[in-house]
């Protein structure tokens, strides 16, 4: 019998499609947010980031397609890699964004020039983070419906397990802002 | 003219208020740190907004709290040098020059570049990052980056400048500069007009020679570096003989007379330790000087600082302590001359 190898294309593509997508859409209200203090905000963010959409979805939603399964993984995603990036824009040395500010910089052409280059990291660290998540959660919802079985749960446990190293590599790689920052 | 008059309340307990014009020359803002003086310059350069009061830069107004007049950054014309290392550490020296001079055409931009090159000598590190510069030449790139918009006054946040690149920043920049510092003789060697300032207030203001003699208050006296400062009772006033004698705690000064006090008035006397003399026990007796225990010996670079029960506080050169080292007993004594009265 030849395993049913759908169910790790169905996490792939959602994982995918859900961190491509917090990458794209977390960093600049993020960097807008990390000079507000808006703890209603944060509490937000932190909430829905601890919310196992994917799995509910599944749940509620009779026809659990990739579109529904990839909305579902964004309300955790993004509110994640918000946060993710927000706490990366906020130890941003005050000293760049003020001396950009002298020289007439826009708030956008700072996000693109300093923020981004400098603090990027996080976000794509963030993007890692939310792929391995995503996967497990596709993988779960699978596995309540009893839709998945052992071969594929196997590939998605170990694709999940290398995007949490991708994870840990990168915060190795481009570190805290501090140790990159501190080079003499 | 270029004047600033500016209040902000930061917390309950602390709230800046300052009002002073700017001379041509260089202004030294002296004060320990958390006095407001960052906070003091951030307002004029328009990083931090006043909650009322007027700032004008060469009779422009950049800020005007009743007229709600609040001139956008690169419209008021100030340089700002930040107190930590602030060039972006991803671009080279020569980059960051040019993002500061990004809003001007390209020719323009090529020229002004080049010019801050090398009126700083950063010829040979502008392709490097800042990590890979030395100290100097990230401070030098700092200051060229904060003129290189051509503005009219430049504010320095005890960025570390000394004596020379001063020199060399008025060989190109004739505008007025406000800086703020903690260093004393680098005010006195640099700055033509001096304002101490604490707690968010100015306590004097005037050339550094003139702040640093006559300090008009026990603040001023502090600011200013005077290690001895006492609090003493008038015991007597003699007019003709030109005398006053001041009940110090444990000891008496005599000072000349103090016209307007009467006895029984308390004033501050303040004396350098520069000023201060010890001397053997066994010198020859002469007016204002005192026994004192000494109670720690301090070695400094070029000096050495006794610290005598009171508290006294003496400074030696090393060869004047070479000569009393193994002294035992001391006593000090306080030239008149050195001696300040500060009501």
């Amino acid at each position: 019998m030849t395993a049913d190898w759908s169910p790790l294309w169905l996490g792939l593509r959602v994982a995918l499609m859900v961190s491509v997508l917090a990458l794209v859409v977390a960093p600049w209200p993020a960097w807008w947010l990390a000079r507000r203090n808006w703890p209603a905000v944060t509490l937000l963010a932190r909430f829905l980031a601890s919310v196992p959409a994917v799995i509910i979805a599944a749940l509620a939603v009779p026809a659990f397609t990739w579109p529904v399964a990839v909305a579902a993984g964004l309300v955790r995603a993004v509110p994640y890699a918000l946060a993710a990036c927000r706490t990366a824009f906020q130890s941003l040395n005050p000293g760049y964004v003020k001396a950009a500010r002298m020289t007439g910089a826009s708030d956008l052409r700072i996000f693109w020039t300093l923020a981004l280059p400098l603090d990027g990291p996080a976000a794509l660290r963030a993007a890692a983070d939310v792929f391995a998540e995503t996967m497990l959660e596709v993988a779960v919802a699978l596995w309540i419906g009893g839709r998945l079985s052992a071969p594929p749960a196997g590939a998605i446990l170990l694709t999940a397990l290398a995007g949490n190293a991708l994870a840990l590599w990168l915060r190795r790689e481009t570190g805290t802002p501090v140790e990159r920052q501190g080079g003499r | 003219m270029t004047g600033i008059r500016v209040k902000k309340k930061v917390s309950e307990a602390f709230t800046l208020e300052a009002d002073f014009s700017l001379g041509a020359g260089i202004t030294a803002l002296i004060g320990p740190a958390g006095a407001g003086k960052t906070l003091l310059l951030e307002m004029v350069a328009g990083l931090a907004t006043p909650d009322e009061g007027r700032i004008l830069l060469d009779d422009a107004i950049l800020f005007d709290g009743q007229a709600r007049v609040d001139l956008p950054l690169v419209r008021r014309g100030c340089g700002y040098v930040s107190q930590t290392d602030s060039l972006f550490p991803h671009r080279t020296l020569r980059q960051n020059l040019e993002f500061a001079a990004r809003r001007f055409p390209r020719l323009e931009r090529h020229r002004r570049v080049a010019e801050a090159i090398e009126q700083f000598t950063l010829a040979e590190s502008a392709a490097l990052r800042p990590a890979e510069a030395d100290a100097a030449e990230r401070l030098r790139c700092s200051i060229a980056r904060a003129l290189i918009g051509g503005p009219g006054l430049l504010l320095a946040d005890d960025a570390g400048i000394d004596g020379a690149l001063f020199e060399l920043i008025r060989t190109h920049f004739r505008g007025p500069i406000l800086m703020a510092a903690r260093d004393l003789d680098l005010a006195c060697t640099a700055a033509s007009e001096m304002t101490l300032f604490d707690h968010g207030h100015i306590v004097q203001r005037g050339t550094p020679r003139t702040v640093l003699d006559q300090p008009a208050t026990v603040e001023a006296a502090r600011l200013a570096g005077y290690e001895n400062l006492w609090q003493g009772t008038i015991a007597t006033l003699d007019r003709a003989a030109n005398l006053s004698r001041l009940e110090c705690g444990g000891f008496a000064l005599t000072v000349p007379y103090l016209p307007g006090h009467l006895r029984g008035d308390r004033v501050w006397v303040a004396i350098r330790a520069a000023a201060v003399r010890p001397r053997r026990a066994d010198s020859p007796p002469a007016p204002n000087v005192i026994p004192a225990e000494l109670v720690r010996v301090a070695g400094r670079a070029q000096s050495v600082r006794l610290e005598f029960a009171g508290p006294i506080v003496a400074e030696l050169s090393l060869s004047q302590f070479a000569a009393l080292g193994d002294n035992k007993s001391w006593l000090v004594e306080f030239p008149g001359e050195s001696l300040h009265m500060i009501p």
